[in-house]
């Protein structure tokens, strides 16, 4: 008797709860909460000087990525980046086949009890990997969708190189050497691309953080860290335009 | 009503009433001396008020401030909703800048999730980013240049 009690009461419990998620979905599952730009910061008393809110918010519903680069026709340097980068995702998705496999094999041994929701292992971090390449991919389709502003596009390219030019000089010289630019910043109406290659990925990972650092304007950057064929790392940084976010790329 | 079908409704109710908000925003707050110098030679200090504070009269401070993450199950965009940051910029709007970015860094590899940087226009200012995407097992950071006279108050930000 009573347990037949409990057992309505449990059924209930999960029809509302799903009932209620239901009715609430686009709440918690929807898009997310507009952007917070900065324009709408808390001034603390000086009378900081704002930059104007996010003219495209970090959510760009309007920005939509691109299907394929090529079929736009761009340049066929463009064509080249995707090419890597596909070519870099599908290594990935290689990496996290064979781990998935492994983890596989795993299960057949003893489980430690500990924490074991919270365990990530190999594959989980190659689909992290993975994940992260298909971001750039989509990047890369979104440079390539955008065209060139022509009152931002030359002076941001500049201030790019110059603030490059001065994380270069502040790196030993040993780190220095070795280090190939991949071209000019490319700048369009609201991104900036960047590219290096080094034998050290530290060093590639360095300047990926100094460059958005030191830029002179707000931005938004993402980086990511190719393992080439002849074992140099190259670095691709993305950093948005003053007062922009950048396009959403996430899944 | 029978009381068994009483008793149901009020553990319907029940269960409602004491399931959490999913979505609010959690957020957290540290002092400004919880930040740390990058160099073991860099001058700085740090004062009764919580604060950290470059005295040098002519080199910049630059320190990282830590970010507690209690969030590691969203790995898409706006895993940090907004982040503010309180600081005193001695040169008020002229230059040099406070300048700081907000980074969402990977366990392993050396490339960034996502960052924002923000700088001072003022002297008392509030720097902020916002909708910064987070790896699942990823860690978060703030790293900050000071320019003389100037200082860190405080941090906060708020996680989905």
């Amino acid at each position: 008797m009573r347990s037949s009690v409990y057992k309505r009461m449990a059924l209930g419990s999960v029809a509302l709860i799903v009932g209620t998620a239901w009715f609430f979905k686009d709440e918690l599952w929807g898009e997310p909460r507009p952007a917070q730009g900065r324009g709408q910061a808390e001034v603390g008393g000086g009378g900081m000087s704002l930059a104007p809110p996010f003219e495209h918010p970090i959510e760009v519903s309007g920005r939509e990525v691109p299907e394929s680069a090529g079929a736009r026709g761009e340049s066929a340097e463009l064509a080249e980046r995707l090419r890597k980068l596909e070519a870099e995702v599908q290594r990935l998705v290689r990496q996290l086949q064979e781990r998935q496999s492994q983890g596989q094999d795993h299960d057949a041994l003893p489980v430690a009890e500990a924490d074991e929701d919270n365990a990530r292992g190999p594959a989980d971090e190659a689909e992290d990997g993975l994940r992260h390449a298909q971001r750039f991919v989509r990047l890369e389709q979104y440079l390539a969708s955008e065209v060139q502003s022509p009152e931002w596009s030359g002076p941001a390219a500049e201030q790019l190189a110059a603030t490059i030019d001065n994380a270069l000089s502040a790196l030993p010289p040993e780190a220095r050497e070795g280090l190939t630019r991949g071209g000019a910043p490319d700048c369009r109406s609201t991104l900036c691309r960047v590219e290096f290659t080094h034998q050290d990925p530290e060093v590639v990972g360095q300047l990926m953080r100094e460059v958005p650092h030191a830029l002179g304007w707000q931005n938004h950057g993402r980086t990511q860290v190719v393992t080439n064929p002849d074992g140099t790392n190259t670095g691709i940084l993305y950093v948005s335009r003053d007062g922009y976010g950048l396009p959403n790329v996430d899944d | 009503m029978s009381t068994k079908t009483l008793i149901a409704v009020l553990g319907l109710a029940s269960a409602v009433a004491i399931a959490p908000p999913s979505y609010a925003a959690d957020r957290k707050i540290m002092p400004g001396s919880a930040c740390q110098p990058i160099s073991e030679t860099a001058e700085f200090s740090k004062d009764l008020f919580g604060r950290i504070l470059n005295p040098s009269a002519s080199a910049r401070l630059f320190v990282d401030c830590p970010v507690v993450r209690d969030n590691t199950a969203s790995g898409a965009g706006n895993a940090v909703i907004s982040s503010f940051m309180k600081v005193f910029d001695a040169n008020g709007a002229s230059a040099p800048n406070i300048i700081c970015t907000f980074f969402s860094e990977f366990d392993t590899s050396l490339a960034v999730v996502d960052s924002a940087t923000d700088s001072t226009g003022g002297n008392a200012a509030t720097l902020s980013f916002a909708n910064i995407t987070g790896d699942p097992n990823g860690y978060y950071h703030i790293f900050c240049g000071i320019p003389p006279g100037g200082n860190i108050k405080e941090y906060q930000w708020d996680e989905l």
